[in-house]
């Protein structure tokens, strides 16, 4: 999912510059165009970020499939076959390559999670080293970060269980799983609302009346709705996951999965249209920034091809992780013996 | 020296343990123990243990890596920064440390990952062929191997060791 919700962003590079063959004229790097890098832009930290994260999270997701590819290649034909040995590196499971595998996925696990709490913040200083009513706060970092694992929860609650359904993995995907991505959902939730309520408290006891301008239009203006919306659905809703009764709903753990997806992207629109069309610049008032047909396609678009590229991985690469799962058989049969003796 | 190489497979851990610990107290001419390996489709570090310590060298490379990507991005950034003449610094310092560590910290990240992988390929000898080593497919899906490379006058005793334990299969070749 991270893999593939960075191709999507990536890629919106990409679109918003409208040309996209100015894409050349934009990358950063000395060169004999007098282009020259500012290293004290939170974007050009935020490109090295994203890079990084990108570049991890695709390592990451490789090197503990090569297990997996090993199983796919001895148990497929034809062009499968050649795929899976090429991916699988010539894996035959020797002490020497698990010894050397286990450490290998753990470092880099350790090195992705300070990773994404970097690449989140140094999102959030693209706006909050900015000057802009509304972008300026401090809280910007850890509300990023929480707004990340939130609706990566989320997204997650959602794929789990149209997965579960799709594929018929019930005996991997389990309730108590669900149970506890529901509990840890409900946590990061309160964290939210509480990064919510201190950027709320800070701009109306501060002296900055821009700040205090745009959010009483978010409060009152034409995104009021969408603002209530998401302050519905990213605070209340969750609300719902404090009930063991109704995590252990599949229907309304989608339902509130998806409300609460819907709330995390009007958060995200809810950080950016606001400043721009209640800013410094008082010519720009009466434009509310309401997506074009164009843009809603973008949107549309994105959503497409998120879904086109999970999808294909989940059809062609292990979207469990067997060999994890044949440790976890292992481990319980051997417990049993254990308990039995 | 002609050397063979033997490949058993067994149904579970324990018959695969219950043999290395037998293979580890004989002493069979012509068969040093560092050149028994096991296959298996899960990890399994008690089993591990009897074959004994095998160094892993990864988080060396993870060290030399992260100090790597970290130190050399902080001096070709610092570097890019000092030799921009045409940029007006109006009394700002030449080379601004906070925004430096922010890129040197992501170059640090990246370097250790990308260095750790390296690290990985060549500790655990991978890509490697199918074909250089004795393999079967039975251990991807539920079986143990254990594979023995020796003098060929050790091979009957080992054979002896294997179908004692009960292996299910006896693959041999010779090596050059």
């Amino acid at each position: 999912m991270t893999t593939f919700s960075l191709l999507t962003a990536g890629l919106f590079v990409a679109v918003h510059l409208g040309r996209i063959w100015q894409i050349y004229y934009a990358i950063p790097y000395p060169n004999e165009r007098g282009l020259w890098p500012n290293f004290q832009s939170p974007l050009l930290w935020d490109a090295m970020a994203i890079f990084t994260y990108l570049s991890s999270s695709i390592i990451f997701l490789y090197i503990g499939a090569i297990p997996d590819y090993a199983i796919c290649r001895d148990n497929t034909t034809g062009w499968r076959k050649k795929m899976y040995s090429a991916l699988a590196l010539g894996w035959m499971g020797t002490d020497r390559q698990w010894r050397n595998f286990r450490v290998t996925y753990l470092t880099v696990a350790c090195f992705l999670i300070p990773l994404a709490v970097s690449v989140h913040s140094i999102v959030a200083s693209d706006f909050a080293m900015s000057q802009q009513p509304g972008w300026h706060v401090t809280s910007f970092p850890p509300y990023f970060v929480a707004g990340a694992l939130y609706s990566g929860c989320a997204a997650i609650i959602t794929l789990f269980i149209m997965l579960r359904y799709v594929f018929r993995f019930e005996e991997y995907m389990t309730l108590p799983i669900l149970d506890k991505v529901g509990r840890l959902t409900f946590a990061i939730s309160m964290v939210w609302t509480y990064l919510n309520l201190i950027e709320f408290a800070s701009v109306w006891y501060g002296h900055d009346m821009y700040s205090k301008e745009v959010l009483l239009q978010k409060a009152t203006g034409v995104y009021a709705p969408f603002w209530w919306t998401m302050l519905f659905c990213g605070s209340i809703v969750p609300l719902a996951l404090a009930f063991k009764k109704l995590r252990a709903s599949i229907p309304l753990m989608l339902v509130v999965s998806l409300l609460l997806n819907l709330g995390m992207w009007l958060e995200r629109w809810m950080i950016v249209a606001p400043t721009y069309s209640h800013g410094y610049y008082p010519w720009l008032w009466d434009h509310d920034q309401w997506p074009s047909l164009v843009q809603w396609g973008v949107v549309f678009g994105s959503f497409g091809w998120f879904g086109m590229l999970f999808m294909m991985f989940v059809k062609l690469t292990p979207s469990i992780s067997m060999y994890e799962v044949k440790e976890m058989v292992y481990h319980r049969t051997q417990a049993l013996k254990e308990k039995e003796a | 020296m002609i050397h063979h190489r033997m490949l058993a497979l067994f149904n579970d851990f324990d018959g695969a343990t219950n043999l290395l610990r037998e293979l580890k107290a004989t002493s069979i001419p012509g068969l040093d123990f560092d050149n028994v390996t096991m296959k298996s489709p899960i990890e399994h570090p008690d089993v591990e243990a009897v074959l004994g310590l095998r160094p892993v060298n990864v988080q060396k490379w993870t060290l030399f890596g992260s100090l790597f990507g970290g130190i050399v991005s902080f001096v070709l950034i610092s570097a890019a920064q000092g030799n921009f003449f045409a940029q007006m610094k109006g009394g700002k310092p030449i080379i601004p440390i906070p925004p430096n560590l922010v890129l040197t910290y992501e170059m640090l990240i990246l370097g250790g990952v990308f260095i750790t992988i390296v690290g990985f390929l060549i500790g655990a000898g991978l890509p490697v062929g199918l074909k250089s080593s004795l393999y079967n497919a039975k251990i991807s899906e539920d079986q143990i191997g254990i594979l023995i490379k020796a003098e060929a006058h050790a091979m009957p005793q080992i054979r002896a060791l294997f179908e004692k334990h009960r292996a299910l299969e006896i693959q041999e070749e010779v090596v050059a």
